[in-house]
């Protein structure tokens, strides 16, 4: 007789973290169906979301551990991979070892991963891919409300009267996020788009559309705040008792001429009058941005901007307001929880000798790294040994080019991962991973929702958690005692431990539909919807920090040889790097390969025909896209997914700002474009 | 027993007598359908977690123990009961279930059966009584901030006689307007509101508590097909219930209350179709264009149907007739729904639940199926030997010269009902 | 097809017409010099039957002012019953059209046989000039000419 069996989890795909069911008939994934007490979705999912599991099955899942002879991979036994790793780490200089996670793997696989790293390599070199999204937004964020989260949970944005969306093309990469925009739209609320390109988003969600120059937010924004200023539509009350710095902006806005601000980003002050206007007369604003907003060389200048306006107006502490960056991957903000980043311990807790000391004494291990690490794009230039674990730069970093014969040469590159993904394919040592059905553990949405993952089908092949083989090279490594872990229940009890917005969390409430939102102090406590609902910021005088930026040019302007401002982005039908994506036959059928998309004018004048493959040529190197010709871009503006391997759209990108963020500048890129035929 | 009787039973085992909230009879029935192996299992309703009244999951029961662990009628849980027959049990071609459903989940299955995705014949269907289900997290919010209770403390919730009545656990019951709950976003699915289909006559027994005195530890029970009254008669046979004639008043209540609740369904239909009915066409057309441009192409809709079967799809960028990868799709998607499902839609409501766009595709649909249902006789989900009308083309038709025979039959018959 | 002539509009009409008498009615209408107007563009089908209703749907939303269907008389059908479908699934798609807000009107079935010539141009002239009366179709400003479908 047929077993069937519905087992509740979490969508893999991105930041909202919506829920599913999953159909397990006699062991294995058949289908989804939905889940409709789940808070986030109520049942209702994104074409990613419907086939969630498909990729689980696709050809080419990793089984068993693989070794590089002569240039071609043998397989191995676990014990044999492992023993060459631990080889080569021990001796390592801590400052030569890196190790690249990921927000795609569980709260207890990247625990384990800082803690070895730091107990056993003692460094405090690793990073993930939110390096090329939200790299500017905790700098940003910290320098104005002191945390760089989403401060009002994503269901609470329908209660919002003015929603601003920054930078993001909601609908299509968060749609369940986009449904509670529609239905704040249905309440009554007014919705501003701000973006370059006229997405769906701006399409059927906007009421004011500020169709900008493409990398002129500051101007915007700095034009918004002048109006508002100007016309003393300010929360005088607020600005007095909960922020400081508003003489220093007010004076630096009021030399701006806003001719030039109108010049710079091609909006007319009329329009950026309405957007003011409704945004400052609003009973809740919500400002909701990514990587549009995020993804440039003046990036952490953008988010301090959009923090601003929330300081200004006021638009702080309350449900369904705020200013609210949208993590793109499941477990986006549980990696910085975990503190798999090069500044911070577990909990935010900067790096430092005493950070350090702290630490050490929780763990039971001397001599902890006191110095911050470097990040992604250092690690993978200076490090001689990395430590891949569900990341693939080969697809997601910068000037991929570049990348590659970085990896190429280097002491040793262990890449843990489900599929042999274009990273993988450079290792030395590839190790297989478990599923997000086939380990449980934790992961943290984008706002602050802690959700358990649970198991629904046995591991495929001898593929372990990816918290596993940390434990056994601690082993082999002689701190076996710190790693004590048998299961992800035992790590997740650590973490409430050390990470004291964990604490009140358990495995047992995480039963509920929803999860918890952190911070969760003790185990009566329900979880915090919104942030800051006490007036007070995470600052460290507990007031909102009002920062004067000034407008900059991108990191690579278009000059003659090379005219167009090229913005890389995502579709709706495919994710990322594609590794999941594209292994599901429903997202293949909508969308199967890269596209540029251009303007029908500039078509004309480079006398390019709609579907005809193209060249994009940047100073990096060059990519054969098929051009689609629509009105979505502006003049001057090409948008290409990055998603697609054989036709990765990061050849062509490179500059990045500096630090703090090392933001990789994604949406603009030099480009040129000319018919590719032969 | 034949087809039309109607008794009110209870289980005999004092066990099943003791826990059932009505007497037991269906869980009896139930037990007794695969102790006797007139199934191979019995597809109940399991809460997720513990006492969670909010969330359940399916539950192929094969061992008659587990029978009495079924839950009991959960009015927050609406699950599509119809879809995981078709898709992870094989459409019942290779195993007999016992299925308890929902007159909704009854039609749907009647309706997939018509089209061969179902074997009717593998299923014995023990429909329940409906007056409506609530979606939960809205439900949720409604028990908090309506009824001030904690949800975790309701232990039954009924809706009768235009109220829903939430019982504790303490015994204390608090009624509430159910149309002044439903103005304010609460309440029924948008779709129960227009349902007029409580007492599932269309499944093999009909059980509820309609005709059933206070307090009284009975089923009502009809048995409305052949394979019902055997079913029956051996059940009573064997001992496993206890049956006595209902009296007339029982029988004239319970067909009072099913008026009421076919008369309140007539005025929600008004109510909600009013302002579509009287708008121009154009304003028609643009509300439901705005509408589709919400479309994000997840398909939910479409798996949920229990219509949509076609193998190789309509809708796939292959066809012609909607382009991979555009948001939103060509209206094609819904227009090609609507024309493929439209005639045989029951109402159950699971495409509007399922749509992340918000769409309110119940209303579209509910208004083509009531202009062509009186146009060709048909009422969905009713009669497994009734064909669909697009394919049901009868012998006579071919002396009938008259373009629009059907379109005059139905303008005769079609009635919008008063509020 | 209907081009805009000095401000006035020229319907355009599709007619899916039936192989074995509205098609051969057409012709008719045509050799004998019967005059109807230009607006209809006939594509033949080999039987009223094979009238999808997503072809009128797909027809309409390309900029169709109106849709026109020709079959058999019942009881003539060639293949016995074709035409039976095909009048039911017209009465649908009337109900169709009128639920998402697109003038049932605008679509028109008629039984022609192939010696019914006249009634042929009749009908084309009637319906061109009803749809005239009721001015362009919901779609009428999507380009159709020269876009490929992939």
């Amino acid at each position: 007789m047929t077993e069937l069996d519905y087992v509740p989890t979490i969508c893999p795909y991105c930041g909202t973290g919506c829920g599913i069911y999953l159909v397990i008939k006699d062991g294995a994934i058949v289908g989804v169906e939905p889940w409709k007490e789940h808070p986030v979705n109520e049942g209702k999912n994104c074409p990613k979301g419907r086939n969630a599991y498909q990729f689980i099955y696709g050809e080419g899942r990793l089984e068993k551990p693989l070794i590089k002879e002569n240039g071609s991979f043998k397989e191995a036994t676990w014990d044999e991979a492992l023993g060459l790793i631990a080889d080569k780490l021990k001796g390592a200089d801590p400052s030569s070892v890196g190790f690249i996670n990921s927000g795609r793997t569980t709260n207890e696989d990247l625990y384990v991963l800082q803690k070895f790293a730091r107990c056993v390599m003692k460094t405090n070199n690793m990073d993930n891919s939110s390096r090329f999204c939200h790299s500017t937004t905790v700098p940003g964020l910290l320098s104005t409300v002191g945390a760089g989260v989403m401060e009002t949970s994503t269901i609470s944005i329908e209660k919002a009267d003015c929603i601003i969306l920054a930078g993001v093309n909601i609908h299509e990469t968060y749609p369940l996020i986009g449904r509670r925009v529609e239905r704040a739209k249905e309440k009554g609320a007014k919705v501003i788009v701000i973006d370059p390109r006229e997405t769906i988003t701006a399409r059927i969600y906007a009421d004011i559309f500020l169709q900008l120059n493409p990398a002129t937010d500051i101007a915007l924004l700095n034009g918004l705040i002048k109006i508002i200023v100007e016309e003393e539509l300010e929360d005088k009350e607020f600005i007095a008792s909960k922020t400081s710095g508003f003489e220093e902006l007010k004076s630096y806005i009021s030399q701006l001429d806003m001719s030039e601000l109108e010049q710079i980003t091609g909006i007319p002050r009329d329009l950026m009058k309405e957007a003011a206007q409704a945004y400052a007369k609003a009973e809740r604003g919500c400002i909701i941005f990514n990587a549009g907003i995020a993804q440039h060389a003046q990036g952490v200048g953008n988010i301090q901007l959009l923090a601003d306006l929330t300081l200004l107006t006021g638009n702080q502490g309350r449900p369904g307001t705020g200013v609210n960056p949208l993590r793109g991957h499941i477990n986006g903000e549980g990696f910085g929880d975990m503190g798999t980043v090069p500044v911070f311990y577990p909990g935010f807790v900067p790096v430092s000798g005493v950070a350090a000391k702290k630490f050490g004494d929780l763990w039971g291990v001397d001599g902890l790294p006191a110095d911050p690490g470097i990040g992604y794009m250092d690690m993978v230039e200076n490090c001689s040994i990395l430590y891949i674990m569900g990341a693939n730069p080969m697809m997601s970093a910068p000037d991929i080019t570049r990348v590659r014969g970085l990896l190429e040469n280097k002491d040793l590159v262990v890449v843990q991962d489900l599929f042999m993904t274009e990273t993988a394919k450079l290792a030395d040592i590839v190790l297989p991973a478990q599923t997000w059905a086939e380990e449980e553990g934790t992961v943290t949405e984008t706002d602050r929702r802690v959700q358990f993952m649970n198991k629904a089908v046995e591991a495929h092949g001898e593929a372990k958690p990816d918290w596993m083989p940390f434990c056994e090279l601690a082993k082999i490594m002689g701190y076996e005692d710190k790693f004590t872990f048998g299961s992800a229940e035992e790590i997740f009890e650590e973490i409430r431990k050390i990470v004291p917005t964990y604490t009140g969390i358990t495995y047992e409430r995480l039963k509920k539909a929803g999860g918890i939102q952190w911070p969760c102090p003790s185990e009566d406590h329900p979880g915090t919807d919104t942030m800051f609902a006490d007036g007070k910021f995470k600052t460290p005088d507990g007031l909102g920090h009002f920062q004067v930026v000034e407008h900059k040019p991108p990191a690579e302007p278009v000059d003659d040889e090379y005219p167009y401002a090229l913005a890389t982005g995502r579709v709706l039908f495919q994710y990322h790097t594609g590794v999941m994506s594209r292994r599901t036959e429903r997202l293949n059928y909508e969308v199967l390969s890269a596209f540029a998309e251009l303007n029908p004018e500039d078509a004309k004048k480079e006398g390019i025909v709609d579907g005809e493959e193209v060249i994009v040529k940047s100073r990096r190197g060059e990519i054969r896209p098929f051009v689609k010709l629509t009105e979505e871009v502006p003049k001057g503006m090409l948008f290409i997914p990055w998603h697609f391997a054989e036709c990765a759209a990061n050849v062509l990108t490179g500059p990045s700002a500096g630090p703090p963020s090392k933001m990789p500048e994604y949406k603009y890129v030099a480009v040129n474009i000319e018919k590719g035929g032969e | 027993m034949v087809k039309g009787d109607m008794y009110l039973a209870q289980a005999s085992d004092e066990e099943i007598l003791k826990q059932g909230e009505s007497g037991g009879a269906v869980t009896a029935l139930l037990k007794f359908a695969l102790d006797s192996g007139v199934v191979d299992a019995v597809l109940g309703v399991k809460k997720r977690d513990g006492n969670n009244r909010y969330d359940a999951v399916l539950d192929l029961i094969t061992d008659p123990e587990k029978v009495i662990d079924c839950a009991g009628s959960l009015h927050c849980v609406s699950l599509n009961i119809a879809r995981n027959v078709k898709e992870y049990l094989g459409g019942a071609k290779q195993m007999k279930i016992a299925v308890l459903c929902k007159p909704c989940d009854a039609r749907a299955i009647i309706e997939i059966a018509k089209r061969k995705q179902i074997n009717r014949d593998n299923l014995l269907l023990i429909g329940l009584n409906c007056t409506g289900t609530l979606p939960p997290v809205v439900a949720k919010e409604m028990l908090i901030s309506e009824y001030e209770v904690d949800p975790n403390e309701v232990v039954m919730e009924d809706i009768e006689g235009g109220e829903l009545i939430v019982t504790l656990a303490d015994g204390t019951k608090i009624a509430k307007d159910l149309l002044e709950l439903e103005k304010k976003g609460y309440g029924r699915r948008d779709n129960c509101r227009r349902c007029n289909v409580s007492i599932p006559t269309l499944a093999d027994i009909a059980c509820g508590k309609w005709g059933v005195k206070e307090g009284e530890k009975k089923t009502f029970t009809e048995v409305c097909s052949d394979k019902g009254a055997e079913f029956i008669d051996n059940a009573i046979k064997t001992g496993v219930i206890k049956v006595e004639p209902p009296g007339e008043d029982a029988i004239e209540e319970r067909k009072r209350k099913d008026r009421e609740a076919i008369e309140l369904s007539n005025k929600c239909e008004a109510e909600d179709l009013k302002e579509l009915r009287e708008i121009s066409l154009d304003d028609r057309l643009a509300y439901w264009l705005h509408m589709f441009d919400r479309c994000i192409k997840c398909f939910s809709c479409r798996d949920a149907c229990p219509i949509c079967y076609c193998k190789k799809c309509f809708l796939e960028p292959d066809r012609g007739y909607v382009k991979g990868g555009e948001v939103p799709p060509d209206r094609m998607f819904h227009l090609t729904r609507l024309a493929h499902d439209g005639d045989s839609c029951v109402n159950c409501g699971q495409c509007q639940d399922a749509c992340p766009a918000e769409i309110p595709l119940t209303r579209l649909y509910l208004m083509l199926n009531i202009k062509l249902s009186p146009m060709f006789d048909y009422v969905s989900g009713m009669d497994v030997e009734q064909k669909p009308p697009l394919i049901a083309a009868k012998d006579e038709e071919a002396s009938i010269d008259d373009i629009d025979i059907f379109l005059v039959k139905g303008e005769a018959g079609e009635v919008v009902p008063q509020q | 097809m209907g081009e805009e002539v000095k401000g006035e509009f020229e319907p355009r009409i599709i007619g899916f017409t039936c192989n074995w008498c509205t098609y051969a009615a057409a012709d008719l209408a045509g050799t004998a010099r019967m005059k109807y107007p230009p607006n209809i563009r006939l594509i033949r089908q080999m039987c009223s039957g094979r009238v999808d209703p997503l072809f009128v749907l797909k027809v309409f939303l390309r900029g169709a002012d109106g849709v026109f269907i020709g079959g058999c008389h019942p009881g003539e059908c060639h293949y016995m019953t074709g035409n039976l479908s095909a009048r039911r699934r017209y009465s649908m798609m009337k109900k169709l059209l009128e639920s998402v807000g697109i003038d049932p009107k605008r679509l028109r079935m008629e039984w022609i046989s192939a010696s019914e010539g006249i009634k042929f141009s009749d009908t084309v002239k009637e319906f061109t000039a009803q749809i005239k009366g009721l001015g362009p179709g919901p779609f009428r400003h999507i380009e159709t000419e020269g876009k490929e479908q992939k």
